[in-house]
């Protein structure tokens, strides 16, 4: 097998394992607002992730940026609590500041700090030279990421379902705002646990 | 948005959290990696694999190994030797022996060496380091064989796979 399959494999196995419960709960939070036929938007969001922590991962490891790791393992799940937040904030995203395209601006941002996340492990194990190993595990980590993203959104078109199908009459939200309050509050609540255990202070 | 509204969030966020306090600690995300690069000494006649593998991963799978023994050249190497192997082309393991191990930051490096006139080339190689430890160990081998780069992957369970 080549270099670059080699650890493209490793980077999709990294992001599409149970274990990665940090990153599959962030894209879970990032698409929790989204219904299959806004796809278009999920997929800028996701691209601005995407950039955000190739931009880390590349800087981090090649040695140009130095990141302290408790700091970067407490950013996660805080940026997981603050997009859940957001979520539930939101209700009318047409009335949001800039029409609530704002979005695929923090994803790009929160992604630099899940792009310092994956590095502060591979910058120990990587030695030059680090071109092929970064690009494959990079790619392999997108497709991963394109995996676990189209498995949500399966599972949160099923949840609609059920809600749609069992919502009592009383509950005067949209069947979409109960999921998107829903799936929310449960990662929130995940992501805040998460960020105490791992405070540094 | 309302005070009620806001009520609601927190009473849903609050009860979720209790839901979620009594499971096991939520660790980071690790990456249950190691990264082995494999080199041959023609002149020598003998091929060497020098193992990158996480100090306190590797602290703790030594130490269950040994009844709490610390990580030293004999403890790393009766480790590795057990789990990390070259077999020839008649399926027979290839004798390994110690060629050093030292400390960095986070990693232990531990080489281990054998002997080969032919190179890497007749070989196969296991990785199965670390394996005994966790589900989702990944572990890379590398080397350049026969003049081109080759790269395998392995997780628990695998077997021996040829290096040309």
């Amino acid at each position: 097998m080549s270099e670059f399959l080699t650890f493209a494999q490793l980077g999709f196995r990294h992001i599409a394992d149970i274990n990665a419960m940090d990153h599959i709960l962030f894209l879970v939070v990032l698409a929790a607002i989204y219904r299959l036929r806004d796809a278009k938007n999920a997929l800028w969001v996701v691209t601005a992730f995407t950039v955000g922590h190739s931009i880390t991962l590349a800087l981090a490891v090649t040695g140009l940026l130095h990141l302290p790791t408790a700091l970067i393992e407490f950013l996660i799940p805080v940026t997981i609590v603050i997009t859940g937040i957001e979520n539930m904030i939101v209700s009318d995203r047409t009335r949001a500041p800039w029409g609530g395209r704002y979005r695929p601006v923090f994803a790009g941002v929160f992604g630099l700090v899940h792009g310092a996340g994956f590095a502060n492990y591979l910058k120990a194990l990587f030695v030059e030279p680090i071109a092929v190993p970064l690009f494959g595990f990079n790619v392999g980590i997108e497709v991963g990421q394109v995996v676990v993203l189209a498995t949500v959104a399966l599972a949160l078109a099923g949840l609609d379902r059920v809600i749609g199908s069992w919502r009592p009459t009383s509950v005067r939200w949209p069947a979409l705002r109960v999921r998107v309050v829903g799936v929310s509050a449960v990662v929130v609540a995940v992501g805040t646990v998460w960020a105490a255990q791992r405070s540094p202070w | 948005m309302t005070g009620v509204r806001i009520a609601r969030y927190a009473i849903m966020i609050a009860a979720t959290l209790a839901l979620f306090s009594p499971t096991r600690p939520l660790a980071a995300h690790p990456l249950h990696t190691t990264i082995t690069e494999l080199t041959e000494d023609r002149a020598r006649g003998t091929v060497r694999a020098v193992i990158r593998v996480f100090a306190d991963d590797f602290g703790t799978v030594v130490a269950r190994r040994t009844r709490g023994a610390p990580i030293s050249e004999a403890t790393a190497f009766a480790y590795v030797s057990s789990t990390f192997s070259f077999t020839d082309r008649a399926g027979r393991i290839v004798p390994v022996q110690s060629c050093g191990m030292r400390r960095t930051a986070d990693l232990v490096w531990v080489c281990v060496e054998a002997r080969s006139p032919a190179g890497l080339a007749p070989l196969s190689v296991r990785n199965a380091v670390m394996c005994d430890l966790f589900d989702d160990q990944v572990n890379v081998v590398q080397g350049t064989v026969s003049g081109a780069r080759r790269s395998l992957l392995f997780t628990r369970g695998d077997r021996a796979k040829p290096l040309a």
